[in-house]
């Protein structure tokens, strides 16, 4: 397919993690975009993305001798990469009063089976624009509210005019990955009303639109959703009188994104069963489905597993669902592909300066962002309980990696009280902080170590996906039931569960029971398996690939889009 | 477009009981009506476990459901106001001063 009037879906999202060198996502949302786009070309969907260009990227991380996290931006060399290239057309938004040029850049995401599906990148980087204005594409998650709507004004407007004066005529299909991008359904509308030689819509284009449109949520939490006093929003966009339709806009006084992104979807959808149920108290009047998250299985499985898959499941790539066959993997095979695996994570330590990690040691991993509700510390909760398991049941080492957004001074906190606990345990086990995490050191992360930890503070995790990836390279998860793991954890089977599904009456109650659990199930349960009894630990890592790889992937989710967002 | 021709939302033929996910008709019995929408249920029993899960309070600008943890507070006539940010409880202060 060349042809973009061909192409019916677009995607938009604020952030797409497309490869490691390419810094234009800080986390799972931009990673998951990036696994939607590549199973996208995997499955030959007609699907084309824009997103924002962010040329001074997300931020490196660099970590002091007592974890006190540093950052630098990012910039990138846009231009020196041959497969970016720029596209001729130009459109343009208007922000304050003053008209903003766009640019985009095109990157292909190729496909298992040859088909690709274009990214656009939008850049305000033109000669012809103001300095203050080159600069509203260059930084993902920087600045204030002004500067965040001027992004989103590029995004959502900016991308439908790109999109159409690019050719993309016949797009019955507009999904909004999170809120960001929420305007684009704005723009549908006024294109509506401008074909009939309108300034304001009609109900009938509201229909017409909210056909058209697909919104997934991600935020769990009330204060999570992106929204902009209504007096900003005015002065950035110059119109005041459309904000007042309440059935469109919802509140007078504040653009709420994810309302806008609501009352304009056909199809709206939580990002695991769990979410959808959170996303639907929440907000009770939206018929809010759930499509459980996934990861693409390609990109996440290390070569040394995708190896014995080629041996022994043929068609895996193509086809996920395949993998449930990994059941009849010999053990022994299974073992030696992640041992592999396994020495490559700790050459890659070694390199680093992380000396003294061995391969015949229980190796928990745990790299996300570094965030107060994701708890990286619940370990550390009781160091000499901690230190007993360590001596009575087997030595445990740990890898750490995470970055914590520059404005937020928790998760800052949560690294330095790492490092302490690293400090304090010197003796008694191994633990690494690896900092500047990004895609590559997570694939060799979820791939090398023996179990992936997941110890977030519920119904705060909206569905995770790090374990997924975990999953697919036969890594068994050691994690809080929240998010996906309610759906992927069968007990002993495909990993374990930290603490009960549902609360405790306070936050540091809780804390202090998963803590608890936590510590017992590695005493009880882990250690002993791990060590003493290794065709039970291979078999969980059987099951982990067969029962949650072939499942918590991109392809059965996209299936799922397919059936209840696209083709409806 | 008025705000009276909008399409209020309770007017899909189909909805998702809240509690337990399933589709239900918009010709469902278990029916309750908030902030001038209905919100369908499969049963009797969803209906009721929503009042007993959801979040109590509901932010006045929005309607979004905001739990008790919500920082964002107004305390108005002897009771407490819940929103879901501060931009909302910002645009009720301002109402109020008009």
């Amino acid at each position: 397919m060349t042809v973009a009037s061909d192409r019916s879906i677009a995607y938009f999202s604020m952030e797409i993690a497309l490869e490691s060198s390419i810094p234009t996502y800080s986390g799972g949302l931009g990673v998951l975009a990036g696994d939607t786009i590549r199973a996208a070309a995997d499955m030959k969907f007609p699907m084309v993305a824009v997103t924002l260009l962010h040329r001074k990227g997300y931020f490196s991380q660099t970590l002091d001798s007592v974890g006190t996290q540093h950052e630098a931006p990012t910039p990138w060399p846009v231009d020196e990469y041959l497969n970016l290239k720029e596209v001729s057309a130009r459109v343009s938004v208007s922000l304050d009063g003053r008209t903003v040029a766009l640019r985009a850049w095109q990157y292909d995401v190729k496909g298992a089976t040859g088909h690709w599906v274009p990214v656009y990148l939008l850049d305000t980087g033109l000669d012809v624009n103001s300095e203050w204005d080159r600069r509203i594409t260059d930084s993902l998650y920087g600045g204030d509210k002004h500067y965040r709507l001027c992004q989103e004004v590029v995004l959502g407007c900016g991308g439908i005019r790109l999109l159409r004066s690019l050719g993309y005529d016949r797009l019955g299909r507009f999904h909004m990955n999170e809120g960001h991008s929420s305007l684009l359904a704005l723009e549908l509308l006024d294109e509506e009303a401008g074909k009939a030689g309108r300034d304001c819509f009609t109900h009938e284009e509201v229909e017409l639109v909210r056909k058209k449109c697909v919104f997934t949520t991600h935020t769990p939490v009330a204060a999570g959703h992106d929204q902009f006093p209504l007096d900003l929003v005015k002065q950035v966009t110059g119109r005041s009188d459309i904000f007042n339709m309440k059935e469109v806009f919802c509140c007078e006084g504040v653009l709420n994104m994810t309302y806008l992104a609501l009352n304009l979807s056909h199809f709206v959808n939580g990002v695991a069963k769990k979410h959808g149920e959170i996303s639907r108290l929440m907000f009770a009047k939206y018929p809010i489905d759930a499509i459980t998250n996934g990861v693409h299985a390609a990109t996440w499985v290390s070569s040394h597993l995708a190896c014995l898959f080629d041996e022994f499941i043929a068609g895996w790539r193509e086809d996920n669902f395949n993998l449930r066959y990994a059941l009849k993997i010999p053990k022994e095979r299974i073992e030696a592909a992640h041992a592999k695996a396994k020495g490559q994570l700790l050459e890659y330590l070694r390199l680093r300066g992380f000396a003294g990690f061995e391969e015949g040691i229980l190796t928990i991993g745990f790299a996300r962002r570094a965030t107060g509700y994701k708890r990286a510390d619940l370990l550390f909760q009781d160091i000499e309980r901690l230190r007993k398991i360590v001596k009575d049941g087997g030595p445990i080492q740990i890898i750490f990696a995470g970055k914590a957004h520059p404005h937020d001074l928790a998760g800052k906190g949560l690294i330095r009280r790492i490092y302490a606990a690293k400090e304090e345990l010197k003796d008694g086990l191994k633990v690494a902080y690896l900092q500047d995490y990004d895609i590559d050191m997570s694939r060799l992360l979820v791939s090398g170590v023996d179990v992936w930890l997941n110890t977030p503070m519920p119904p705060l995790e909206a569905s995770g996906t790090s374990g997924m990836k975990a999953a697919m390279n036969g890594v068994p998860s050691l994690s809080v039931l929240d998010g996906w793991w309610i759906e992927g954890c069968i007990e002993g089977i495909t990993g374990w569960a930290i603490g009960e599904v549902d609360g405790a009456p306070s936050e540091s109650e809780r804390s202090r029971r998963d803590a608890l659990s936590l510590y017992d199930k590695l005493e009880k349960v882990v250690l002993p398996r791990f060590y003493c009894d290794r065709e039970a630990f291979v078999d969980t890592m059987k099951h982990a690939i067969a029962l949650n790889g072939s499942f918590f992937n991109t392809q059965r989710m996209l299936q799922q889009y397919a059936l209840k967002a696209y083709l409806l | 477009m008025t705000k009276e021709q909008a399409n209020p939302l309770n007017e899909r033929s189909s909805s998702i009981d809240p509690v337990c996910g399933m589709t239900v008709g918009a010709d469902s019995d278990y029916v309750v009506e908030e902030c001038h929408k209905r919100i369908f249920f499969c049963s009797s029993h969803c209906k009721d476990k929503y009042f007993a899960i959801a979040p109590k309070d509901i932010d006045p600008i929005c309607g979004m459901r905001v739990p008790s943890s919500s920082p964002y507070t107004l305390e108005e006539d002897g009771r407490v106001l819940r929103f879901c940010s501060v931009d909302c409880r910002a645009v009720y202060q301002e109402r109020r001063r008009k």
